[in-house]
């Protein structure tokens, strides 16, 4: 099953080297009932975590509440940090980030309603631009336009928020 | 984690500077181009970054978008994520930074030491004191000499029965001082019951940084460093009549 799934996932990118195969779940009274299911939910995550990030970014990055339901854990830490640096520089975002290719590294259901999962995806930034107070860019002339990234997704109380979100080092799939 | 803040205000006073995000990327970093994975090759990892000019403007957002470049040692694969290259208009040319050169600058730590040695008397004063002292360590920073001259300004002693105190001196002995033993001095302290303690100091040092024949220049921030620990115990002092030198012989009765 995972073998299909990564296939299916990856579709459109050429990797160099498998990625770890998903984690078979424990037996007990998982959470989703296939990997499918699950990725399927991180994915619905991701796409409405997005969504507020780029109202967020074309907001100045002022206003985080639009994003702190969707995240925890370092992945919070992170995006403060971000949002506070870029928010006192008076920058904003046009333009939307998007994301794909999304795949299933792991998931691990605690079986009592507890669950998380490891996806990796592809960060998009080609059509978002990030500018200054006077309208002049400020990203990095050799901005990579897409990124893997591998992202925590943890269950809190029924709840599915990102804990960590970090830039995958292994093969490039993107 | 002051040890690397200390780093980074040091590194942000420096023509060039770095300041390195908590590891993660989020969104808006990958956007703004400083985040990406690094590639690693001839025993670095090279990692985009952004530089910005200075802007004049006191909100900020006057920036110009350049091009930076960081190197870190590869060792083990360790690739820093989320990194930002800040160069003033004036670097000519800087050389990469890399990992050792910043983590170069450490301060000695102090050294603790106590009177009387090892033990006390419950209600008579001890007394502590640290050696240390302002000192100079030198390294390179974008390949460049630099220095960073460490003072130390604070003394934070945990007395571990519960009191602690933060003395601006180091303290010193009895005898420098010119005072008799148990008397109190600026740095001793009182333990009113017996047991066994332990005895903690941290320094705080401030900094003070050069670079390529500058003056130096203060660091904000101070950098707290510990010292050693010392185990004590007190126990109540009692005054016998005892035949002969205890010390010259400890079998001798009385003692």
């Amino acid at each position: 099953m995972g073998i299909t799934l990564l296939a299916a996932g990856l579709a459109g990118c050429t990797p160099e080297e498998p990625l770890d195969p998903p984690t078979p779940a424990p037996s007990g009274s998982p959470v989703f009932a296939s990997d499918e299911e699950a990725l399927a939910a991180a994915e619905a995550l991701y796409g409405e975590y997005l969504q507020a990030e780029n109202a967020l970014g074309a907001g100045g990055w002022q206003d985080l509440s639009l994003v702190e339901p969707f995240l925890r854990g370092a992945a919070l830490e992170d995006e403060k940090e971000t949002a506070t640096s870029f928010s006192s520089k008076g920058y904003h975002q046009v333009g939307d980030i998007t994301f794909d290719s999304t795949s299933l590294q792991s998931r691990d259901d605690g079986g009592s309603g507890s669950m998380s999962m490891t996806v990796y995806l592809c960060l998009d930034v080609a059509g978002a631009d990030i500018l200054n107070s006077s309208g002049e860019s400020v990203v990095t002339a050799d901005r990579p336009d897409r990124l893997a990234l591998e992202v925590d997704i943890d269950d809190v109380e029924g709840q599915l928020e990102i804990s960590r979100s970090e830039p995958w080092s292994g093969a490039d799939f993107c | 984690m002051v040890w690397r803040r200390l780093l980074l205000s040091l590194a942000l006073l420096a023509p060039t500077a770095l300041a390195l995000s908590s590891g993660g990327c989020a969104p808006g970093d990958v956007l703004s181009g400083i985040c990406t994975t690094g590639s690693i090759g001839d025993g670095t990892v090279d990692v985009g970054g952004v530089s910005h000019t200075p802007g004049s403007g006191g909100g900020g957002g006057s920036g110009t978008s350049g091009e930076g470049s960081t190197r870190v040692p590869a060792g083990p694969p360790v690739i820093w994520k989320c990194l930002e290259v800040t160069c003033s208009s004036d670097t000519p040319g800087a050389a990469p930074i890399t990992l050792s050169d910043i983590a170069s600058f450490r301060p000695v730590p102090g050294v603790q030491y106590m009177e009387p040695n090892g033990w006390m008397v419950p209600g008579l004063d001890a007394n502590f004191y640290a050696a240390t002292g302002q000192h100079v360590v030198t390294g390179t920073l974008l390949g460049q000499a630099a220095s960073v001259r460490f003072t130390p300004v604070a003394f934070h002693w945990d007395y571990g029965d519960g009191q602690a105190a933060t003395r601006p001196t180091n303290g010193a002995t009895w005898a420098a001082l010119g005072i008799p033993e148990f008397d109190p001095t600026p740095t001793s302290h009182v333990f009113l019951e017996e047991g066994e303690y332990t005895i903690r100091l941290t320094i705080d040092f401030a900094a003070e940084y050069r670079f390529a024949g500058s003056p130096f220049y203060p660091i904000a921030g101070r950098l707290p460093v510990p010292a050693n620990d010392l185990h004590v115990s007190v126990d109540g002092a009692k005054t016998v009549l005892v035949e002969h030198d205890c010390v010259a012989n400890p079998a001798g009765p009385g003692c």
